[in-house]
């Protein structure tokens, strides 16, 4: 695992734009950033990325089955007590999922650690799916990369054939596409998957989140009244279990992507139960409950809320202090601790594995390098190769 | 190789511009999608029970049937409206009709079933035509059809289906029809009762709802 500096294209914020890729650069700092790439071994792909990631994923979906049998654990893992019977009826019958991203500390060496499961709502599908892979064949049309490079990818291909599988075998011939609608960078992520749904055959037309409807029945409804058969949601369930319309969650007939027993994985409580369930796997970091915290630990952790995104309110905690933190808006249902895992460091940069999943198959990586410790919103995407 | 190689498809250069679709309006939708490739079925197309069975004396029951059933259904599928006016607007004079009390909630008119079209399978089956069977079918190969009267309607003169599917003239017997067509769910028609039941957690904290 290298990093290696590289010229950028030189049209390539042209190329964006004719791809509608928006959010490149965001309050005026990089997103994507060509200026270097990481090149990895297929060894290192193969044996520490893509077979962790699938691993790690039938670890996290054991810890589904068992949380949904436990009223504690689901307690414990803050999904209102009101939807306890909707989440495990989604478990129970196996309501499909589409994709997943495992946040994972690797430097090329020693076993990847997961950090953790971005498996409701993961964005940075675009750059990942497409955008990296054109990058690399931009550069190696332009001489500037070896025609060896390959790269660990098949993301889009993966999201098509799966969307298609849900169209031919669970009838979703029009699905709905829900997203804040003022927020770029999700519309783009939504826009992606709406063209990769008509890619495979399906109907996808866009709703506002804030724009769905509820009619008699009670059926979930668009804008025009249409009844929302198929829905992916670029929002949180952790959200919508708090908002006016969950009551209806459990009984509307709505199929939702992400489905609702994705709520367990997305959750950082699912950290502790991991580890409680396969305690010294190589791909694990000790975690705990808050009340199960051993007392004589001195060693330094991570305190990260329940529920959380892009990084806010985790801190890094040593011996008790506070040695690094970042705000947010997260915490009021409570916290989980991690083992402190260095990510690895590169130059100035702090490197993070992002590993997808499409269903249960590993379906490439994304990597992202942040100067602070905590990787952030505002950290920068960095293409990567194959090579050896 | 971790990548197949395909060439990245042109669908996505229309991301330039990252647009809001226009919501989808009940049954103006109106795409044509007579014949697909090579997966088409025959079908029939008929006004009423009577005109079927004239057609086909030997299969009276399933005529009969057929229509109750495109009946019922057009009542759970055809666009409603809150007016008689709207409806005669879009459907022309004399073409609208009371909805049925079971799909009321969302309008009281709709425009009336102008014939059924069933595939032609069904017809080729001469034994004792088992209607119990036809009713337990989920999935019957069947569908009511509504037509316009209005001049200006792109559906003058058309038989279409409750998506919107154009499936020929009025005056049509046959038709190709891809089977999608009748493997198609359309949902009940609905009308939203309340709107902004999602989305206030971020509305209120604008912290990111993404998970990255």
């Amino acid at each position: 695992m290298l990093r290696i500096p590289i010229s950028e294209r030189p049209s390539w914020r042209q190329t964006a734009d004719q791809y509608g890729f928006q959010f490149h650069t965001m309050y005026g700092e990089p997103y994507w950033d060509e200026t270097h790439y990481y090149q990895f071994s297929l060894r290192q792909i193969e044996n520490d990325l893509e077979d962790p990631t699938e691993e790690i994923h039938q670890m996290c979906l054991e810890v589904v089955d068992e949380v949904v049998n436990s009223e504690s654990l689901l307690r414990r893992f803050q999904i209102p007590d009101g939807l306890w019977g909707a989440v495990a009826d989604s478990w129970r019958k196996k309501e499909p999922s589409l994709y997943s991203r495992l946040d994972l500390a690797y430097d090329g060496r020693s076993p990847a650690k997961l950090l953790e499961n971005n498996a409701d709502t993961p964005t940075s599908l675009f750059e990942t799916g497409l955008w990296q892979w054109l990058w690399l064949e931009q550069q190696v049309d332009a001489g500037r990369l070896s025609r060896g490079c390959d790269q660990f990818n098949s993301l889009q291909e993966k999201l098509i054939q799966r969307l298609g599988y849900l169209r031919a075998h669970h009838g979703a011939h029009t699905m709905h596409f829900c997203s804040v609608d003022d927020s770029i960078e999700d519309r783009g992520t939504v826009q992606y998957l709406q063209d990769c749904a008509e890619e495979a055959g399906i109907k996808a037309p866009f709703v506002d989140i804030a724009d769905i409807g509820l009619a008699e029945g009670p059926i979930f409804v668009d804008t025009g009244d249409q009844p929302l058969d198929w829905c992916f949601k670029l929002y949180p369930w952790e959200f919508m279990f708090r908002e006016e319309y969950a009551e209806q969650l459990s009984i509307a007939p709505t199929n939702w992507l992400e489905p609702m027993w994705k709520s367990i994985l997305s959750n950082k409580a699912l950290l502790p139960a991991l580890w409680k369930k396969f305690p010294n796997h190589p791909n694990l970091l000790p975690a705990w409950f808050e009340d199960e915290l051993p007392k004589a630990s001195t060693s330094a952790l991570v305190r990260k809320p329940i529920f959380s995104r892009e990084g806010a309110n985790i801190s890094i905690l040593n011996n008790g202090q506070v040695e690094e933190s970042v705000e947010g808006p997260y915490g009021s249902e409570g916290y989980i601790y991690q083992a402190y895992h260095a990510l690895p460091k590169f130059g100035d940069s702090y490197t993070l594995i992002g590993s997808w999943l499409v269903d249960d198959k590993a379906a490439g990586i994304s990597v992202r390098e942040d100067h602070s410790r905590i990787t952030q919103d505002l950290s920068r995407f960095i293409p990567h190769v194959i090579l050896g | 190789m971790k990548r197949s190689k395909v060439s990245l498809s042109k669908r996505f250069d229309k991301l330039s511009t990252i647009y809001k679709p226009k919501p989808l309006m009940g049954l103006m939708v109106g795409a044509a999608m007579l014949t697909g490739c090579g997966d088409d079925e025959s079908a029939l197309m008929y006004y009423t029970a009577e005109d079927c069975t004239a057609e086909n004396p030997a299969h009276f029951a399933l005529c009969r049937a057929a229509y109750e059933e495109a009946l019922e259904e057009s009542a759970r599928t055809a666009p409603k409206f809150s007016s008689l006016a709207d409806c005669e607007e879009d459907f022309g004079m004399m073409n609208c009709t009371d909805v049925p009390s079971p799909y009321r909630q969302v309008g009281t008119y709709m425009p009336a079933m102008a014939g059924f079209m069933l595939a032609a399978a069904w017809f080729q089956d001469d034994d004792d035509f088992d209607i119990d069977l036809f009713k337990s079918r989920k999935k019957k190969r069947l569908m009511p059809l509504f037509t316009s009267y209005n001049t200006r309607s792109p559906f003058y003169g058309r038989r279409v289906g409750a998506t919107g599917v154009d499936l020929g003239r009025l005056t049509d017997r046959r038709a190709k029809v891809s089977r999608s067509v009748f493997d198609r769910e359309v949902p009940t028609t609905t009308r939203a009762a309340s709107r902004g039941g999602f989305g206030r957690t971020v509305a209120s904290s604008r912290s990111a709802s993404r998970g990255g």
